[in-house]
């Protein structure tokens, strides 16, 4: 029995052991530090008083708060519509696919006016949900539901903004290697890569670009040691600049780039600040402009349901080459990517958005 | 039949009190306050009805992972691979889900479970063959099951074997004779609005009856004698002639069948399929009920009910103030390192009631 019992305690060490790992890992990669500011909403500052006053759910897709991408990019517009208008919101965590629903049906309950999700994960759940409670405006990013009359789905090119920053890496290039690290093997991270090699080729064809991705599962972005184990190796065989479309697990990309002295480019909102010597430049997609534009709309009562695509000739998705990168980006290489992106918009050039 | 509180339940008890002791410490130092933390987390999943029913619905998986565990735990093999059994047994079940249009749903749904139980049955039986084959221990041939699984499975779903033509990550919707409405479904369809929002559905009942019948097939039968009889003492009863190697056999099929079945709520009725990563480890959370739950059918059921009410109250935390809903997570951690210490209390706690009466004895002398 006394055995029984000591082997039972080493079991239950290892099931700690699991468990504290999970919680290390699974949900916000971040920790607890940069998952403290999600609360109720701000206090409400005043504001205009024309339009309908919003109360707004946030729930952040799987890579969580502290990515420095999307999630991070969509807090922010929260922040700012609450200081601006004196909407007030709240937001939600989900760990995993089952936390969706709740999350969502939590807000529901609670008599928001606007849902927003993001990620593939949401997709049944709205459908679902937009049913049940009509009076409940739903708007989803890189997310194609039912069509719904209180619905929206904003979805970008974020092969043309790659496009761009393959331009970049092509033309900037000194090995003729330039690598791509993927968060989960999707198609629409495959289509991050097809639009980035596609820049790359055009601008350079003899370029070799390698390609890996973190995982076959959406935890692939929040693995920052998967993105830094995967850039250092790119940079060991022989890449001088590598683009990461891979959410939290882009932050190891980074530190990869500082600890190797070599060029990385963030992805989705300006990561200049989390590398100032190593990003060379980032590629945008404003989904937070998008948002906030699909807010007026129903603050106005204005709002337009339906599938939303948004592109560089929307002026949705863009690289970053301001005074955040100043002379990183040298002119003739600006003025050539300007170009070829005016090309892009009038329909001369057809980015790839599939690999082949 | 006297009611009175097992010696076990009251160091259960005390262990979660400890824990949320500790806790509490953990939010002060956040700068949070503990009550209003705790107000969330206990008594928000319990303040309406509906939430209560969505507490049963988030409960019922794991209870029927602890009593997995416990099953096999009594003769004396340890199913760490509760999560792999479940996971093969949510996608076998989401497979046949798809097959059958005309079945009506009395049969089907009988007949998916009965599919699932079978692959989850498979599924621990491997580990028990490798162990009394092979001498491995099914304590690390379990936890390496696990990742087996869970990779076949993201290979069929992602590798586009088994997949939603349009949405990622998922199998193809189950058919409609398959699903298991929810309270809410039911409502809706029925034009009432008390239950909107209430997932639960009738698995909560399967499992009831599952603990149920583990009960009395662990108390009440021969067979259970029998597996009893294993686990406590291994050599005797193989020296009185029972087969105990056909016993563990059996004991790690039934287990792997209970968690085989254990997530059908969700694979049939929320998510009508399976969704890569759509279990946030509920085998191992099992594990955790089973423990707190001190090994006993009914115990499972208070256990499950607990961390049924912390896992919904996580959310109301993450909404309601600035503590991180991890600390739900570091919460449980610690109930089950007071577990573990109990034991040691137990027997400290024997030995100062001996004392005391050998004290009475002596005096008495």
């Amino acid at each position: 029995m006394k055995k029984a019992k000591r082997v039972i305690s080493v079991l239950l060490a290892m099931v700690m052991i699991v468990v504290a790992f999970s919680a290390c890992t699974g949900g916000t990669p971040s920790g607890s530090s940069t998952a403290a500011p999600s609360g109720t909403g701000s206090t409400a500052a005043p504001g205009g008083d024309e339009a309908k006053k919003l109360d707004i759910g946030l729930i952040y897709s799987a890579g969580g708060r502290g990515d420095k991408g999307l999630n991070d990019m969509m807090y922010g517009a929260m922040e700012k519509v609450s200081k601006e208008r004196g909407w007030t919101y709240s937001d939600l965590e989900n760990e995993n696919a089952s936390n969706v629903e709740p999350a969502n049906r939590q807000f529901c309950e609670q008599g928001k006016d606007v849902i927003i999700n993001f990620g593939f994960g949401c997709i049944d759940v709205v459908n679902k949900l937009a049913v049940e409670y009509p009076e409940i405006t739903f708007i989803t990013i890189d997310a194609v539901t039912n069509e719904l009359p209180n619905v929206k789905n904003f979805i970008f090119k974020e092969n043309e903004g790659s496009f761009l920053v393959g331009l970049v890496a092509g033309l900037m290039t000194e090995t003729n290697k330039v690598g791509f690290v993927g968060g989960m093997e999707n198609d629409q991270i495959k289509g991050f890569n097809a639009g980035f090699i596609d820049g790359v080729k055009t601008a350079n064809p003899d370029c070799e670009v390698l390609s890996a991705y973190c995982g076959a599962t959406v935890e692939a972005f929040g693995d920052p040691t998967k993105g830094k184990e995967i850039a250092l190796s790119h940079y060991d065989s022989g890449c001088d600049i590598v683009y990461h479309a891979a959410g939290g697990s882009g932050m190891g990309v980074f530190e990869a780039a500082i600890a190797k002295g070599k060029w990385a480019i963030g992805v989705d909102s300006n990561q200049q600040a989390e590398a100032p010597d190593n990003i060379l430049t980032s590629m945008l997609k404003q989904a937070d402009v998008a948002i906030e534009e699909a807010l007026n709309e129903v603050a106005d009562g204005k709002f337009v349901p339906g599938v939303f695509t948004y592109g560089l000739k929307e002026g949705f998705v863009g690289y970053v080459n301001d005074d955040t990168n100043k002379g990183k980006i040298p002119d003739d290489v600006a003025k050539k990517v300007d170009e070829l992106a005016q090309k892009v918009i009038n329909g001369e050039i057809t980015v790839k958005d599939t690999l082949d | 039949m006297k009611i009175r509180v097992p010696k076990s339940a009251v160091f259960s008890i005390l262990s979660v009190l400890a824990a949320l002791l500790i806790g509490a410490v953990i939010i002060l130092i956040n700068g949070e306050n503990p009550v209003t933390v705790y107000y969330c987390m206990i008594v928000q999943p319990l303040s309406s009805v509906n939430n209560l029913l969505n507490v049963f619905y988030v409960m019922t998986p794991l209870m029927m992972t602890g009593l997995a565990f416990i099953v096999a735990s009594k003769a004396s093999m340890i199913n760490l691979g509760l999560e792999g059994q479940l996971l093969l047994g949510a996608l076998a079940a989401a497979w046949v889900a798809t097959l059958f249009p005309a079945l009506p749903w009395y049969l089907y749904i009988p007949l998916i479970m009965i599919i699932a139980m079978v692959v989850g049955a498979l599924w621990g039986l491997l580990p028990g063959i490798l162990k009394l084959r092979f001498g491995a221990s099914e304590i690390v041939t379990t936890i390496m099951l696990n990742y087996v699984a869970q990779f076949f499975i993201n290979f069929i779903i992602s590798g586009g074997y088994f997949k939603h033509p349009d949405i990622e990550q998922r199998t193809p919707y189950i058919l409609e004779n398959a699903h298991m409405a929810s309270l809410s479904e039911m409502g809706t369809a029925m034009g009432i609005k008390t239950f909107r929002g209430v997932q639960l559905n009738a698995m909560f009942i399967v499992a009831i009856i599952c603990v149920f019948l583990v009960y009395i097939l662990l108390e009440k039968t021969k067979w259970g004698y029998k597996i009893n009889a294993v686990g406590l003492n291994l050599k005797a009863s193989t020296a009185n002639r029972m087969s105990a190697k056909k016993i563990m056999l059996c004991a790690m099929a039934l287990s792997g069948a209970i968690a085989g079945i254990a997530a059908m709520g969700e694979v049939l009725g929320t998510f009508n399929g399976v969704i890569e990563g759509f279990s946030p480890g509920y085998g191992f959370s099992g594990i955790s009920v089973a423990l707190l739950g001190r090994s006993h059918p009914i115990g499972i059921i208070l256990g499950g009910l607990f961390f049924g009410i912390m896992n919904q109250g996580m959310m109301y935390i993450n909404a309601n103030t600035s503590v991180p809903k991890d600390f739900v997570k570091v919460l449980q951690t610690l109930i089950i390192i007071f577990i573990v210490l109990s034991p040691y209390f137990e027997s400290k706690w024997e030995k100062f009631r001996e004392k005391s009466s050998h004290a009475k004895e002596a005096k008495a002398v």
